[in-house]
């Protein structure tokens, strides 16, 4: 209306496709926020507040984020509730209260809350008191750093066997295997 | 065995895992607890819809188990139930209307047209009453009973399944109560 009302008037129509471009992209961020408040705390609380709350109707949008009807009003009474003086969590209990508990993406804490709130918790000192248990009673690698120790006999044989071993297996490898093909060394 | 059991832990906590995420396959996410359930009627002060200088207040819900129907002449589905509706009145129920952040004229001329089920109608423009009760959109309907408490609420379409499966127990057990 606005762009065809321009056209009629005298205006060249560069100019009037500027001018309504610029009006529509005045009026998105007048939606978004065009809150005023009497002092900045209070405008924090509320930019708080709207992205701790969530909406009913879009449900994985904060209130801030949505501009359902019902997201629209829920940020008109927090900027009313906030300027009368209300706290963060006498808001958020006033939307509880009519909501229920999905409304805020911070649940409280009360007892139905207390696994979500403390479990984590309650896993990590558990895995730190597993942690601990088993290594006091899990017995010590064998004591090898300590090199003023007698040799054990039994290991003392051990280690002539393997030795043994090993020194036939080295003079073998350095006889062709007959039973493996012939490779020609000489082109 | 002890040992036996420690490598046994987290085959059943997967099973447990995997029971509870079972039993929630089918849920519908988008449903939410009624806040107000088992609370009156938030108080308020508004007017008829059929005549906006009579006054009605909370009181006005008290003394008969009635349907609470949320509606607007904006809202598709609230034409889409209307009929509905009319036939529940017609067979005796006890239906008023809360008309949500409508227009009185518009609102009137619905009800002149479509037919209208409700004994009353409160007349909420702005949508006050709607959202101290939690309203997050049109149709939602709503059992109160005697006291004014609200007892159930449906979010979305009355039709006969809802009628049948969800509202008319309800409806009925309140009224033997009486």
């Amino acid at each position: 209306m606005i762009f065809l009302k321009c056209l009629l008037s005298h205006l060249s129509p560069i100019l009037c496709v500027v001018s309504v471009v610029m009006m529509s992209a005045t009026n998105v961020q007048a939606d978004i926020d065009a809150r005023e408040f009497s002092d900045p705390q209070k405008r924090q609380t509320y930019l708080d507040l709207t992205r701790e709350l969530r909406c009913p109707k879009c449900q994985n949008q904060d209130i801030a984020d949505s501009n359902a009807p019902i997201a629209q009003d829920m940020r008109q009474h927090v900027q009313s509730l906030v300027e009368d003086g209300k706290s963060h969590s006498e808001v958020v209990d006033f939307m509880i209260e009519r909501f229920g508990e999905f409304v805020t993406y911070k649940p409280r804490v009360k007892p139905a809350t207390y696994l979500l709130w403390y479990g984590p918790w309650v896993l990590v000192i558990l895995g730190f008191f597993i942690i601990l248990i088993r290594v006091r009673t899990t017995p010590r690698p064998l004591a090898s750093e300590d090199e003023n120790k007698e040799p054990d006999p039994q290991e003392q044989t051990d280690m002539r066997k393997i030795n043994a071993l090993l020194s036939k297996y080295e003079t073998l490898d350095d006889q062709p295997d007959p039973n493996l093909p012939q490779t020609n060394k000489d082109p | 065995m002890n040992k036996r059991l420690i490598y046994l832990t987290p085959l059943i906590l997967a099973v447990g895992l995997g029971f509870i995420l079972f039993t929630a396959i089918g849920k519908d996410p988008n449903h939410l607890e009624t806040a107000r359930l088992n609370d009156p009627v938030p108080a308020f002060e508004l007017t008829v819809l059929a005549d906006q200088t009579t006054a009605i207040t909370h009181d006005a819900l008290k003394g008969e188990v009635r349907l609470l129907n949320v509606w607007a002449t904006w809202c598709p589905a609230c034409r889409d139930e209307h009929p509905y509706l009319v036939e529940l009145a017609e067979s005796g129920v006890n239906v008023v209307g809360l008309n949500y952040k409508d227009e009185a004229k518009a609102a009137l001329n619905w009800l002149a047209t479509l037919g209208n089920p409700y004994t009353f109608n409160i007349y909420d423009p702005r949508g006050s009453l709607g959202f101290d009760l939690g309203v997050y959109g049109a149709p939602e309907t709503y059992i109160i009973d005697t006291h004014g408490v609200v007892r159930f609420r449906h979010v979305g379409v009355v039709n006969e399944k809802v009628w049948i499966e969800k509202l008319k127990p309800i409806y009925e057990s309140l009224g033997k109560q009486g």
